[in-house]
């Protein structure tokens, strides 16, 4: 059923009872023609454009907790496309143009609110990388707009623009077109589109192993509720990938660790926009519910855990407490971890596997959230025509081989 | 916040420390000998487990010296603290685990 | 200080000092206290029941619980720099001159223009806003909604006020001093490890403050003075009162701290329902909603 404010004023008339599912909670079948592996935001939209753009019908996502409980219900929700080489731009910025479109083409609002992403610059050398920054997006055709601090002061009013502040702001590059979505309903939203075009989401359903014929390939997997046949199997489970990756008989160049994020309580407006201080290695925004979301550097060892330490909490907050110094005395509601699969060149792992009919989406660290619509267009492209899609050619495993790596340890934004 | 005992300074809060990744691994050959999947190999690939992790730690705020550590990447549990040049001990017979 | 003025305030009893009489003001009105009280416990004692309003519907509250479980009573505390946002009126001690507004409600908690939004409950039921708002796009009802939403305000003015923090260590941590913790604070100690006894009120000893009752034959009051005082003197054995929404400990999961926390779990320092843990890494995945 489509849903509209036509839809919401009609189940308001007769009590709520009208409302369909937004998803099936189907038994796995037998067979599949295609396999995803992971049901966050990446699986799903993988298991959406296969089925939309590539009428592949029989699409399983199997998720081994609940949909959206991985990276994609643990992140930011910050979406943005502001990277330096031309690879990238190109990959993250059609990413964002998908995000302007996607509620209407999920029919599921998302709210994307494209608020704006400022990169502060607190030296003389910030504002000469800033200039820098600036230029090489516009090089690639992504907007980005040289702020002074007059102007950033007029935006982020809570921001210590004093002379005595301990990180004085100089300038700034902000992407207008960047902003925040609701990262649950990205997730939802694919899962009752992709739902809605037959895709089967199979939740509490963990793999424990591939199945391989004689020549190698894949041909389905061990779950815990049995064994699945099919000949591509996509790998969408971020922090994860390693141990899946195992299971398959290779390794990658991924180190899993706990990326942290905090939430204060809910206040009324204070901060209309996304700002990131690259010093510090913090960002902040306001969610439309008005908790303050924070993120920072990552807890600096592999983990699994979902949770960090201490430490970065306090380096974090205080970074906060010293840029916005009327939060002081806000308090914090919840903080919480994710896993991110961090890659020697920040930059994600698209295509093939070295194993036949297995192909990998990962790779993407502390930066998938901005990534799902394309993540996904690329790896449903992939697994439909066994063949990279163009914007996922130049990130392909193969370059740690190569090396024709692609850096984007700057652009990811935080330190790794 | 965790505390690592230092083969030479003893428990220390973690923000003394640095930690430098996957222990134990060998570089091939003479790279001019080696092939390029191979070096690719090396230079990047990870077992990155969940469970135990054979990790190198730098004690960068004390003596300065690397050691391994035993050290379970979901719990956060150290099972073992050794020197860079030792196999770790089995399980059972640890010292310094906490 | 005449009792018309605090209808529904006990003559005797409770932690109340009826020799120092303290007033405050809450949503522009001046009432009368006194040094122990909470403003919750206050407000209560001055017969103010409608304390609230429901974060979306703005439908009238009341006080519903006596710690950090209240989640009507939220009140924005004082004014200017040092104004805080979000505090519950059951965890707030009362000091002369205090001043609280209830949050997310105007002109007043009596007269709340948010109350329209309960007019139309019935076509804002949960989630309804993924459902719509998205024609044209989201920026056009963005505005509106966000200033709808939030409960308390950011002060304007930089936080005059400095912390310290520093880390701590143990090997036993309990939470929570009421009869279980006292007793699971001595038995840990005993065992001669490093003990934390945490406690989120600014007394020890929980419900044996206020239920009455025995232990051990021992009047309950007399039984926690002796039980903290035997915990005071020893080496190996910290205590924190005020401690608990400023107090997160990371814990690898250690069957010494599992077992301390099992029995610590009582009184109101409880485990369960602080938002801080409900959250935490101990609950299974089945159990912990998405952020």
């Amino acid at each position: 059923m489509r849903y509209s404010a036509w839809t919401v004023f009609k189940q308001g008339l007769t009590g709520q009872r009208g409302w369909k599912p937004a998803w099936r909670l189907p038994d796995p079948r037998p067979a599949y023609d295609v396999i995803i592996i992971g049901g966050g935001g990446h699986g799903l939209a993988t298991a959406y454009y296969l089925a939309k753009t590539y009428g592949v019908r029989r699409v399983a996502v199997l998720e081994k907790g609940w949909i959206g409980g991985g990276n994609s219900g643990r992140n930011t929700t910050a979406i943005r496309s502001n990277y330096y080489y031309r690879a990238s731009a190109k990959m993250y910025d059609h990413s964002l143009r998908l995000y302007e479109g996607l509620s209407r083409e999920l029919n599921y609002n998302v709210m994307f609110s494209q608020r704006g992403m400022i990169s502060l610059a607190h030296s003389l050398h910030e504002v000469e990388l800033a200039h820098r920054q600036a230029g090489a997006m516009r090089l690639n055709d992504i907007d980005a707009e040289f702020l002074s601090p007059a102007e950033i002061a007029r935006r982020v009013p809570i921001l210590d623009m004093s002379p005595g502040a301990r990180f004085p702001v100089l300038g700034g590059v902000i992407q207008k077109r960047a902003g925040t979505a609701r990262h649950d309903a990205v997730v939802w939203g694919y899962a009752r589109a992709a739902d809605g075009l037959g895709v089967d989401i199979i939740q509490n359903c963990e793999v424990t192993g591939f199945r391989r014929g004689p020549d190698g390939a894949v041909t389905g997997v061990d779950t815990s509720r049995g064994p699945i046949a099919s000949k591509r199997i996509g790998v969408a489970v971020a922090g994860h990938s390693s141990r899946l990756a195992e299971m398959a008989g290779f390794r990658l160049p991924i180190t899993s660790y706990a990326l942290q994020a905090f939430v204060s309580e809910p206040l009324k407006p204070v901060l209309d926009t996304v700002v990131l201080s690259p010093a510090t290695g913090v960002y902040m925004s306001q969610s439309d519910k008005g908790g303050l979301v924070i993120g920072g550097a990552l807890d600096l060892y592999p983990s699994y855990a979902q949770r960090g330490n201490m430490l970065v909490i306090r380096n974090v907050l205080g970074a906060v407490a010293a840029q916005y110094p009327s939060l002081g005395r806000v308090r914090l509601l919840r903080q919480w971890a994710g896993i991110v699969d961090i890659v020697p060149d920040s930059s994600p792992i698209i295509g093939a596997s070295p194993v036949p009919g297995l192909f990998l989406d990962c790779g993407w660290g502390t930066g998938g959230f901005k990534a799902i619509p394309v993540g996904g267009t690329m790896l449903a492209h992939q697994l439909a025509t066994l063949s990279p899609h163009p914007l996922a050619e130049p990130f392909s495993l193969e370059r740690f081989t190569t090396g024709a790596l692609i850096d984007e340890a700057a652009g990811s934004g935080i330190a790794h | 916040m965790l505390q690592i005992s230092c083969p030479w300074c003893g428990p220390r809060d973690e923000i003394e420390y640095r930690c430098g990744g996957q222990s134990h691994v060998i570089r091939p050959g003479p790279p001019e000998a080696i092939d390029d999947e191979t070096w690719g190999r090396y230079l990047s690939e990870k077992i990155n487990p969940r469970g135990e992790h054979l990790e190198r730690w730098l004690h960068a705020a004390g003596c300065r010296r690397w050691f391994n550590v035993a050290r379970d990447t979901a719990t956060h549990r150290i099972r073992a603290v050794y020197h860079m040049v030792e196999q770790p001990p089995a399980i059972g017979e640890e010292e310094g685990a906490r | 200080m005449s009792r018309t003025t605090q209808r529904f305030r006990l003559p005797t009893g409770g932690l109340v000092d009826r020799s120092r009489p303290l007033s405050f003001r809450f949503e522009g009105r001046d009432y009368a206290g006194y040094a122990g009280d909470t403003l919750a416990s206050a407000l209560l004692a001055n017969g103010v029941r409608l304390v609230g309003r429901s974060f979306k519907y703005h439908r009238p509250r009341g006080i519903l619980g006596f710690g950090p479980e209240e989640s009507n009573a939220l009140m924005q505390l004082g004014s200017g720099a040092r104004s805080a946002p979000n505090l519950r009126a059951t965890e707030i001690r009362l000091h002369d001159g205090l001043e609280a507004q209830a949050v997310n409600c105007w002109p007043s908690v009596r007269f709340d223009i948010g109350g329209v939004n309960n007019l139309a409950s019935r076509f804002l039921a949960a989630g309804f806003y993924y459902k719509t708002f998205m024609w044209p796009h989201w920026h056009v009802y963005e505005g509106v909604i966000r200033r709808a939403a939030g409960l308390g305000k950011a002060p304007k003015d930089a936080d005059p006020d400095r912390y310290e923090n520093r880390f701590a260590h143990c090997d036993i941590l309990v939470v929570g001093s009421g009869p279980a913790g006292l007793a699971a604070a001595g038995a840990a100690a005993a065992s001669g490890g490093r003990v934390i006894l945490a406690e989120q009120d600014h007394v020890l000893g929980g419900k044996l403050r206020w239920e009455g009752g025995a232990v051990d034959g021992v009047p309950a009051d007399r039984w926690a003075d002796e039980a903290i005082a035997a915990l005071r003197d020893l080496p190996n054995v910290h205590i924190l009162t005020n401690t608990s929404k400023r107090f997160r400990a990371t814990i690898p999961p250690h069957p010494r701290i599992c077992r301390a926390i099992g029995i610590g779990r009582c009184g109101r320092a409880g485990w369960s329902w602080q938002p801080e843990r409900s959250n935490g890494r101990w609950s299974s995945p089945a159990m912990t909603a998405p952020a």
